[in-house]
């Protein structure tokens, strides 16, 4: 193993660090812009106070409890308006990183330093060499991808030390078809997490894009003693100086920002967004510099998606304000396509006509924008503060599905893409219209953003906090837009019109609600109006609704009348909002400067009430609306009232099963609990924070049918349902009779054992799974199968849990 | 502060004492079946005094590729765990692992209490690519014990019942045989199996 080297450190500023060790740890009070030459002067000095950065987190290393091994490699480096310093360290062990090991070091603008540790992991380091190379680690992890088409590129390898408590387990994703939670079985691992607090794992990053695999960027980390899956990443965050005309189709004609090349033709580039070349592309030997928009194909022969530039043409007018119409091939549910003599095959020369570009034009005018409002509003320089290009694909073919119902931005390519939905062929019968409105746009580069500062993992309760972080700025994008896009103030929306604050409210079909309504989540009767024990095991997407309500609330105010879509049960005398500006402001700051890749949304009250005491001062009127506006969605008390009743619902599965050991109880990943159908379990619950332990046990619901399967007795005894098929997901909701606001939910997996029908759930259906195991449906049926497919491990895995859990050995009948 | 109600509720009813005055039984004595070329529940040298640890051995010559046993115990008799809290033991007969999946990946290996005091308890290979085993040795192991909160009295006789076994037999068809054929033959063989007599003291 070869320690990597970290660049000396910088002598010139000791006599600065020691002048402000007595300051570390202050805090200022309310927030002042500095005039454009001084800040530039402290800019020029940002490697300087990197380096401060750096130095006083290795000084403070014994009192973080690490030892001498240790290390910090900055991860990115920005200074805001006021002169403050932001820095990121990724945590390191001799040289290597410390997978989700991050501090953060504010270095004020009179040289203070702060740090922020929380995110730091300070527990006993692997001991030994790793046993495993990257060859094998690659191969372990290709051979779990199972890619069926080519790799975008060779897979890379980095050992890391991996905290054992990151380990991964049972993933539930939405299926965009059925609206169902489903198991997500890409991101989904069934390894125990190691016995000791870290091991040597090297992490293993693919990318494939084509047609048979789609558009999937995985990242593995797998054991370097054993060579076990320790848990698996998604790179993938999902939804959705020439002056041009664009025609577009959700704002009607607006200025575009273009290129003239020397020839005197024009490019859908904007040079003023983006100074450095997109680093995916330039991999290629090709330089992408500037805000790029982009068509995409996929060929026939290969099936990898490819996408280009928009060709130059000599005018600078684009798209015709129409959705690109398909011809449609319905007996094969197919585009018709345009095979062209290259041998490629797209509706390239749909996409190529004005038709086609107005896709084009609506995501690269909402892109630009988002950059601009970045800019100006928030002082930062694109997507990583450094002007790293990105790149919009329209017309996208995601997963090889023509008329992609998504958008999604890549942290690996660093772009994003766009799919033209549904609705362009089958009109009310499909979801959506092209993915390309501008919050939609907003809320994608925003991904990009948070990716880079905050790092915010995608799942669990900082999963919702990332998707929330995208459709409050998203938001933002499109009231700054609507005013005009100038200026460095973000404007209010129109008082009291809650469709402002409707997520996609044009991208869809007319008569279909929006994607998420961010007044009240649960309109869509999916998202989370505010937390409950459990809500990380929902769809990230749904559990934004309380990061979403919390800032409608903060900005916009939460209403006193218990009638109304933006009163909360949990502030009942509601509040005033403090506005856009103000709340734009502190959860970019937020974001940006204090929360780390593991937060919850408890990490995030404490971390926004830090950036307005920052802003605005301690105690402030802000500060306290931060306060009441994360009350107001159940997370913390209002101002000065004791704690709220808790309802925590335990994870049951006995110690040493496989979902017992991989429940990470700081919610990164999802518990579910897996049980027997047609037998009898018992539901237990904690209350914390009152004396009163009473509980009532709503009936279950089935998450895909919708009704209730069964009630559960007083007890706790509840006799699971009987399913017509091998494995459905089960909401329980347990709700406290001292404070029936408070409630926990879980999502049980309920498994139909008799995988040989003979009317017993006991080994033999196992046998029967043993023996079908492996076995292609082609060549036979499978009975015993959980997935409808082959019976595989899955099916062993789920059918040896359901089975302990439901008749434990240790329960003594 | 977190109080888990509903079990510690229960765990109120478990208090209990033995109230006859008649010696109660700690341990187990149990005598194999007789020799035979057939499938038996053997005294496993691993028991001790105070817990029983049987073996399902099988006949010499079989080949299977995995087995299964559904046993029923009597009142004053519990099963009890092994290593990793499993109430069944892989004899290590059997290859439990893919040819080619990684060592996180699941085995086919349960056991589970059921309504009657019936333990169902089996091991089985799961890769079709694996030969099958000579199941003349000890294939898996359960292990019983006094239920001390059931008083049984010294000195009586008790009764162990297998109310099925099975095995995965050698042959279980082939990926080229036609379907109809390849599902037939995706069958358990019943075994008979000998059980010997149990005593507590």
């Amino acid at each position: 193993m070869t320690p990597r080297t970290f660049r000396p450190a910088l002598l010139a500023l000791v006599v600065a660090a020691g002048a402000l060790a007595g300051a570390a740890g202050a805090a200022p009070v309310g927030s002042t812009r500095l005039p454009p030459d001084a800040l530039a002067a402290i800019r020029a000095q940002q490697p300087e106070r990197a380096a401060l950065a750096r130095d006083t987190l290795l000084d403070a290393r014994a009192s973080l409890g690490l030892d001498a091994d240790a290390g910090f490699e900055q991860r990115s480096v920005f200074t805001d308006h006021e002169g403050r310093t932001v820095v990121r360290f990724r945590q390191t062990h001799r040289g290597h990183t410390v997978f989700s090991g991050e501090a953060i070091v504010h270095v004020e603008a009179g040289g203070a330093t702060r740090s922020l540790t929380r995110g730091v992991k300070a527990m006993a380091m692997p001991s030994g060499e790793p046993r495993i190379g990257a060859e094998q680690a690659v191969a372990i992890a290709l051979r779990r991808l199972a890619p069926r088409g080519p790799l975008a590129r060779p897979p890379e390898a980095e050992l890391v030390v991996f905290p054992s408590r990151l380990t991964g387990g049972v993933v539930t994703a939405l299926d965009r078809k059925t609206a169902r939670p489903i198991l997500d079985r890409d991101l989904s691992v069934w390894a125990r997490p190691p016995a000791v607090p870290t091991v040597w794992a090297w992490k293993v990053d693919t990318l494939v894009m084509n047609r048979l695999d789609g558009h999937r960027e995985l990242s593995y980390v797998v054991d370097a003693a054993t060579g076990a899956i320790l848990r698996i990443d998604t790179g993938i965050a999902s939804s959705s100086p020439a002056t041009g005309t664009g025609h577009s189709y959700y704002r009607g004609d607006v200025s575009l920002s273009t290129t003239q090349l020397d020839d005197g033709t024009y490019e859908l580039v904007s040079p003023l967004h983006g100074s450095l070349p997109n680093p995916f592309v330039l991999a290629q030997g090709i330089d992408w510099t500037g805000m790029t928009t982009t068509y995409s194909w996929f060929h026939t022969d290969t099936y990898v998606e490819e996408f280009d530039k928009y060709p130059a043409k000599a005018d600078d007018d684009w798209g015709n304000g129409q959705a690109m119409p398909y011809p449609w091939d319905l007996a094969n549910f197919m585009p018709l396509l345009d095979y062209s003599a290259d041998g490629l095959a797209a509706w390239a020369s749909g996409a190529l006509a004005p038709i086609g570009e107005t896709a084009a034009v609506d995501a690269h005018f909402g892109l630009c924008a988002t950059w601009d409002f970045y800019r100006q509003v928030m002082g930062r320089d694109g997507i990583d503060d450094a002007g790293t290009s990105t790149f919009a694909v329209v017309h996208s073919i995601q997963g090889g599905q023509f008329l992609a119902d998504n958008a999604f931005w890549s942290n690996d390519v660093f772009g994003m893409f766009f799919g033209d939905g549904t609705a362009q062929v089958f009109g009310d019968y499909g979801f959506m219209n092209a993915v390309t409105e501008i919050d939609i746009t907003g809320h994608e580069l925003t991904h990009g953003v948070t990716f880079g500062t905050a790092g915010l993992h995608y799942s669990g309760e900082s999963g919702g906090l990332n998707e929330a972080t995208s459709d409050m700025i998203g938001k933002m994008v499109q009231a700054w837009t609507d005013a005009g896009a100038s200026g460095s103030t973000v404007p209010e929306f129109p008082a009291g019109d809650l469709k402002y604050w409707e997520i996609g409210l044009h991208s869809v079909p007319d008569g279909r609600p929006p994607l998420r309504f961010m007044y009240k989540p649960s309109k869509d009767l999916q998202s989370a109006d505010e937390w409950f024990d459990g809500v990380e095991q929902i769809d990230v997407h749904f559990s934004s609704g309380v990061g979403n309500r919390f800032y409608f609330f903060l900005a916009a105010g939460a209403s006193s009348d218990p009638s109304s879509e933006t009163y909360s049960a949990f502030l009942p005398l509601g509040m005033a909002g403090i506005g856009n500006e103000k709340a734009a402001h502190i959860w970019y700051r937020t974001l940006t400067e204090y929360l780390t890749p593991d937060s919850d949304y408890a990490d995030a009250r404490e971390a926004s009430m830090q950036a307005a005491a920052d802003l605005h001062g301690p105690g402030s009127a802000e500060q306290l609306a931060v306060e009441r506006a994360w009350a107001a969605v159940n997370v913390g008390s209002p101002p000065g009232e004791p704690p709220p009743v808790r309802v925590r619902i335990p994870v049951v599965n006995p110690p040493g099963t496989f979902l017992y050991d991989n429940a990470v109880p700081e919610g990164v990943l999802e518990k579910v609990q897996i049980f027997p159908t047609r037998t009898l379990v018992r539901v237990t619950a904690t209350v914390e924070n009152t004396t009163d332990q009473h509980v009532r046990i709503e009936a279950p619901i089935d998450t895909y049918a919708g009704w209730a399967v069964g009630v559960v007795n007083p007890d706790g005894s509840w006799t699971t349902p009987w399913f017509p098929y091998y494995a459905d997901l089960v909401n329980v909701r347990v709700r406290s009779e001292a404070d029936p606001r408070q409630y926990a939910k879980a999502n049980l997996l309920l498994m139909e054992l008799d995988g040989n029908t003979d009317g017993e759930m006991d080994v033999f259906d196992l046998a029967a799974t043993a023996m079908e195991w492996g076995l292609p449906s082609v060549v036979h049926q499978p009975v015993a199968t959980s997935g409808g497919g082959a019976v595989d491990d899955w099916d062993v895995v789920f059918w040896t849990q359901a089975f302990q859990n439901g008749f434990p050995a240790s329960a003594g009948r | 502060m977190r109080t888990q109600i509903l079990v510690a509720g229960l765990a109120a009813l478990v208090v209990s004492g033995c109230f006859s005055s008649a010696p109660t039984a700690s341990a187990l004595a149990y005598t194999d079946p007789p020799a035979t070329s057939g499938w038996r529940l053997v005294r496993d040298p691993s028991s001790t005094a105070s817990r029983l640890v049987l073996g399902l051995v099988g006949p010499a010559g079989t080949l299977t590729r995995g087995v299964g046993v559904n046993l029923q115990a009597p009142r004053g008799v519990r099963f009890g765990t092994f290593d990793g809290g499993l109430a069944v033991e892989d004899g290590g007969v059997y290859d439990l692992r893919s040819l080619d999946d990684g060592p996180e990946e699941p085995l086919a290996i349960a056991a589970g209490l059921k309504k009657g005091n019936v333990l169902s308890a089996g091991v089985f290979q799961k890769d079709r690519r694996r030969p099958a085993k000579d199941s003349g040795a000890t294939l898996l192991r359960v292990a019983l014990e006094v239920d001390p909160s059931t008083c049984p009295a010294a000195g009586s006789s008790l009764t162990l019942t297998v109310l099925r076994a099975a095995a995965i037999p050698e042959d279980i068809g082939l990926t080229t045989d036609q379907p109809v054929a390849l599902a037939r033959k995706l069958a358990l063989t019943e075994l008979d199996v000998a059980v010997g007599t149990l005593v507590a003291n």
